[in-house]
């Protein structure tokens, strides 16, 4: 039996990875960088039409449901000239809720599964999928017990659903483990939520007994609620421009915007950006290398000022606000188009 | 990633093109497939142009490259469509041990957990420190020791479950 010391597993790792480098095509990488496509969003008005027409079909699914459907918000009681249709407080919420639940309905199940109305094993409580931006308050859990083996589970699911099915194998087994968890991509993400994953967590009970687990996962965004948006009366915009890395690093510039053309050009900008995914476990945080710059934005308009900070985009920090010296709950995405018209009102 | 850095700096396209290459290597070891390495390659790509400019006058893009794609990788959905894959994958199959250089860990590799993998093609492959392994794929030093044991010693009981066959 060869004694595999970490000092010959580290070796034996380097010349794994030397010898599969080859599987990376120059050629193709270059390809991909000259054809990737730049993100765009889609624009307010549009994203609004979506939302009402996903309102309107999940009122219909939540109605044959038997459920309540999403209660509806009041709508601001100032108008905002330039976002027309802001959307309302606990808009996205309700759409993620809703959303959720329409995501675990979807999930199939095999026929003559029992639903049961708690965890048929506590084991199975310990599974689930959380990938990703997921607020676990919004997950939805449905709890199963399926009349087949395990093996004829996965291969169900292989055939009535998205998920890769070999996940569940270990490596040069033939068949499947005794629990494991399947899951995919459940719906097309939103303006108002992350993206919707749906999950299937099994264990095996008996010979011909499986009890699973179903779950809807994702997370809603900040609404842009009527506090967070910079009015139509905005007079004046302080811009601080900083660096956040690199050396040099070069010092603070700051500047003031009160050309009209510009402050409208740069509050229909803000005014666009999307809440930040609310209430999601932190993901990865990793350290900019080189200059990056971000940018502290004030907007003043009569009796009112609502400060805008930078955020950390790469550790997933949304940019916080603070509207007459108190700060809000709601974070934003940050945004390349807002940052380039700061930049370029900064010189 | 040294040699293309300082190649890279003149403008968005030349910067990608430039370090496509060794990105493409490192997705290559990151996901184990040539087919999700493309796609996690463009997604990085995608999500970098969003502030391409910016990356491509940084003193070193190609760092700041790999943050985004670890940080895609790590944190991203796992994408278990059933899709066709292109026939030329199946060359990353699990091949025979080869007696003179040791067995391919290529397949064990598939079995550990995205994160544990992920800190062991940083610790391995890109021979980073623990504290900048940290950074990027978000988690304490001590968490990445404990990865990379954890990681070996995995492959430690594969490669020995393997041998007692």
């Amino acid at each position: 039996m060869t004694p595999w010391t970490d000092e010959r597993l580290v070796t034996l790792l380097t010349d794994t990875f030397a010898a599969h480098e080859s599987v990376a095509d120059p050629a193709v990488a270059q390809r991909i960088a000259v054809t990737a496509a730049p993100r765009r969003r889609w624009p307010l008005t549009v994203a609004v039409a979506a939302a009402v027409v996903l309102v309107s079909g999940l009122t219909v699914y939540a109605v044959r449901a038997t459920e309540p459907p999403p209660a509806p918000s009041p709508a601001p009681a100032i108008p905002l000239p330039v976002v027309p249709v802001p959307i309302a407080e606990g808009r996205n919420r309700s759409l993620a809720d809703a959303e959720a639940r329409h995501v675990l309905a979807d999930i199939p199940v095999p026929p003559g599964s029992t639903r049961s109305g708690s965890a048929p094993t506590r084991e199975l409580r310990r599974l689930g999928a959380y990938n990703g931006p997921v607020d676990r308050s919004l997950t939805r859990t449905a709890w199963w017990v399926v009349p087949l083996s395990y093996t004829d589970l996965v291969a169900w699911y292989d055939a009535h659903s998205p998920a890769d099915v070999a996940s569940t194998f270990a490596p040069d087994a033939s068949s499947p483990a005794p629990h494991a968890t399947l899951d995919w991509e459940a719906s097309t993400p939103s303006e108002a939520y992350s993206q919707p994953a749906a999950a299937v967590s099994y264990i095996r009970r008996g010979p011909h007994i499986t009890a699973i687990r179903t779950d809807a996962t994702l997370a809603a965004r900040y609404d842009r609620t009527a506090e967070t948006l910079a009015p139509g009366t905005v007079t004046s915009i302080d811009i601080t421009k900083s660096a956040i890395d690199g050396e040099p690093r070069p010092p603070s510039s700051d500047a003031t915007v009160t050309d009209p053309t510009r402050l409208t050009s740069i509050v229909s900008t803000f005014n666009d950006l999307p809440g930040a995914v609310a209430n999601a476990e932190p993901g990865g945080c990793g350290s900019p290398v080189g200059i990056v710059y971000v940018y502290a934005v004030t907007f003043r308009w009569p009796g009112h000022t609502l400060a805008v900070d930078a955020g950390a985009e790469l550790c997933g920090i949304g940019r916080g606000l603070t509207l007459d010296g108190t700060e809000l709950t709601p974070t934003l995405e940050n945004s390349e188009a807002l940052d380039q018209l700061l930049d370029e009102a900064v010189g | 990633m040294d040699v293309t850095d300082a190649a890279a700096r003149a403008d968005w396209a030349q910067t990608a093109t430039a370090l496509a290459p060794r990105l493409l290597r490192l997705a290559v070891m990151l996901t184990g497939s040539s087919y999700e390495a493309e796609d996690l390659l463009q997604s990085t790509f995608a999500r970098a142009q969003r502030h391409g400019d910016r990356i491509a006058a940084m003193a070193a893009p190609a760092a700041y490259l790999r943050t985004i794609m670890v940080n895609e990788h790590v944190s991203r959905h796992r994408r278990r469509r059933l899709r066709t894959v292109p026939l030329s994958d199946a060359l990353e199959l699990p091949a025979a041990p080869a007696a003179e250089t040791g067995p391919d860990l290529w397949p064990w590799l598939a079995t550990l957990p995205r994160q544990q993998r992920a800190v062991l093609v940083l610790r391995y492959y890109e021979d980073l420190p623990d504290g900048e392994i940290a950074a990027l794929v978000g988690c304490s030093p001590a968490t990445v020791r404990s990865h990379a044991s954890h990681g070996l010693a995995k492959l430690r009981t594969l490669l020995t479950d393997e041998e007692s066959r």
